[in-house]
């Protein structure tokens, strides 16, 4: 399905060179596209990122390990939770600490939440790259409904800060399930609108059907994870295969679809929106009303985790994310590598996907493969 | 070896203390759910390591990557020399461990005059535990 590269002269007066970025107004900014265009048809395109680099893995070398952590969530802006998971859960292992089964459920519930926020903030994007910018006004107003219950138990809107090394910060607040409830029968009434004016929509379907076609072949040669894996009919989900928290008690399956294309891709993670919503529902029917939500850690000034490496991941919307640590037995960590699905996705892959499509379609690709620059500068 | 078909990332780890690079491939294979951390220590004064890029079409960038990074590089890696997040950048290679991030930054930018800087450490120490 991939355009092979041809030989580009730009004196000849044919190509155009275009730029895409970097401050394009959507989720997808903070990244460029160099594109070399013949007509509307792109020959060519180059990634350029850097603009949003704060070299956090080198920042963490200089950190302690709890300085270190209320800097991780700042690395995935939509999805800060599965940083401060992936973190915490490395040190956890590293340094032999079991947290108790209350944690563990808080901790299940608080990832499915922002998998659920951060799929409302991309079909927004979504929607709005092919003009139809009310799905997105509608989506974000209602993660900013998810945003008030991140509030709730958390304190912090964006960013949580909340699973803490040894469990998390709090329990949940009185009543939290029944607004919880409220909220997610507005995003189910949500998804069915956005199903009749966005999936039903003669422009949507003729506009991302058939467009940026992934083949099987494509996944594991470009190193692809997530939705973008499973809509080609392969089924991995990281939550399945290597189940971690309650995941293995937990009635899901993994969605799969059969031909990878914009449209089916979009309506994959529609499909994903009211999983996550059921397992939302499940979470908190089943977690325990008491008990522990922390266990006492040694004293954080003088925390030394034993030498050792590590490699935790967890599923986000994207697909596998991890953290990989490497300790040697100081009060630092040694190196932190943070592994965003993103990375292999908005570089090599992207470049590769553009060539011979249209410039109006550059952005639909883009968001439909669900790309992040933060986590690729990490 | 059969299987482990995904490739998660390639990373560094700069032992400065024993005057190696560690590279790490982290691999993985779909069908049985098994993970594979591959360790291979390489020499620090002459950083050169075989290039995987015609196996899976993303070890080119994260070889890119390392390149500008950690100075490793990947001969016959395409676009390897490439820079990727620091253009225009002339100094060392700022991973390795001693590329000191305070001492660049207090050179190369200059605090607002009447700012108070606390010691983290101390700080924390103060705030936290008052007692000890």
């Amino acid at each position: 399905m991939i355009k092979p590269k041809e030989k580009i002269d730009l004196k000849s007066g044919k190509y155009l060179k275009l730029w895409q970025g970097p401050n394009h107004p959507g989720i997808t900014g903070n990244m460029s596209m160099e594109l070399t265009v013949c007509g509307d048809e792109i020959v060519d395109c180059v990634t350029h990122v850097g603009y949003l680099h704060r070299g956090f893995e080198k920042l963490m070398e200089r950190r302690t390990y709890i300085q270190c952590f209320p800097i991780v969530c700042r690395i995935a802006v939509p999805e800060p939770d599965y940083n401060e998971y992936g973190f915490v859960a490395a040190a956890e292992e590293l340094a032999g600490i079991e947290i108790p089964e209350r944690a563990k459920w808080l901790r299940n519930l608080i990832l499915e939440m922002s998998r659920l926020a951060s799929f409302l903030m991309w079909i927004g994007g979504q929607a709005g790259a092919f003009g139809m910018g009310t799905v997105g006004q509608w989506a974000v107003a209602h993660r900013d409904f998810m945003l008030d219950l991140f509030e709730e138990l958390t304190g912090g809107r964006v960013y949580h800060m909340y699973i803490i090394p040894g469990g998390v910060r709090s329990p949940l607040p009185e009543g939290f399930e029944d607004r919880m409830e409220k909220v997610l029968q507005k995003v189910e009434r949500l998804l069915h609108d956005i199903e009749i004016v966005m999936f039903n929509s003669a422009v949507f379907k003729m506009r991302a059907k058939d467009l940026a076609i992934i083949t099987p072949d494509m996944v594991d040669r470009y190193g692809l994870v997530g939705p973008n894996a499973r809509s080609t009919g392969l089924k991995r989900d990281t939550r399945k295969d290597q189940p971690y928290l309650f995941y293995d008690q937990l009635d899901f399956d993994v969605i799969t679809d059969t031909k990878s294309d914009v449209y089916n891709r979009a309506y994959l993670r529609w499909r994903e929106m009211h999983q996550s919503i059921s397992l939302i529902r499940q979470i908190l029917k089943q977690m325990p009303d008491s008990g522990e939500f922390h266990v006492k850690v040694p004293n954080v000034l003088h925390w030394k985790i034993p030498a050792g490496e590590t490699y935790i991941k967890a599923e986000s919307t994207r697909g596998e994310y991890g953290y990989y640590l490497v300790s040697d037995g100081s009060a630092y960590p040694r190196r932190v590598y943070v592994r965003g699905p993103s990375y292999p996705t908005a570089i090599p892959f992207m470049e590769d996907l553009m060539r011979g499509v249209s410039i109006s379609d550059v952005a639909g690709i883009n968001v439909s493969l669900h790309t992040y620059p933060p986590e690729i500068e990490r | 070896m059969q299987g482990f078909t995904h490739l998660a990332f390639i990373t560094a780890v700069d032992y400065i203390e024993d005057s190696q690079f560690q590279i790490t491939y982290m691999l993985h294979n779909y069908e049985k759910h098994l993970d594979l951390g591959v360790r291979v220590l390489i020499d620090r004064d002459n950083p050169v390591m075989e290039s995987i890029h015609h196996l899976w079409e993303h070890a080119a960038t994260y070889q890119r990557e390392w390149k500008e990074m950690f100075g490793i590089d990947f001969p016959g890696s395409p676009r390897v020399d490439e820079p990727m997040i620091l253009e225009g950048w002339d100094g060392p290679p700022p991973y390795r461990r001693d590329f000191d991030t305070k001492k660049y930054s207090d050179e190369t930018y200059f605090p607002r005059p009447g700012r108070v800087n606390h010691d983290p450490r101390e700080y924390m120490k103060k705030k936290l535990y008052p007692e000890e």
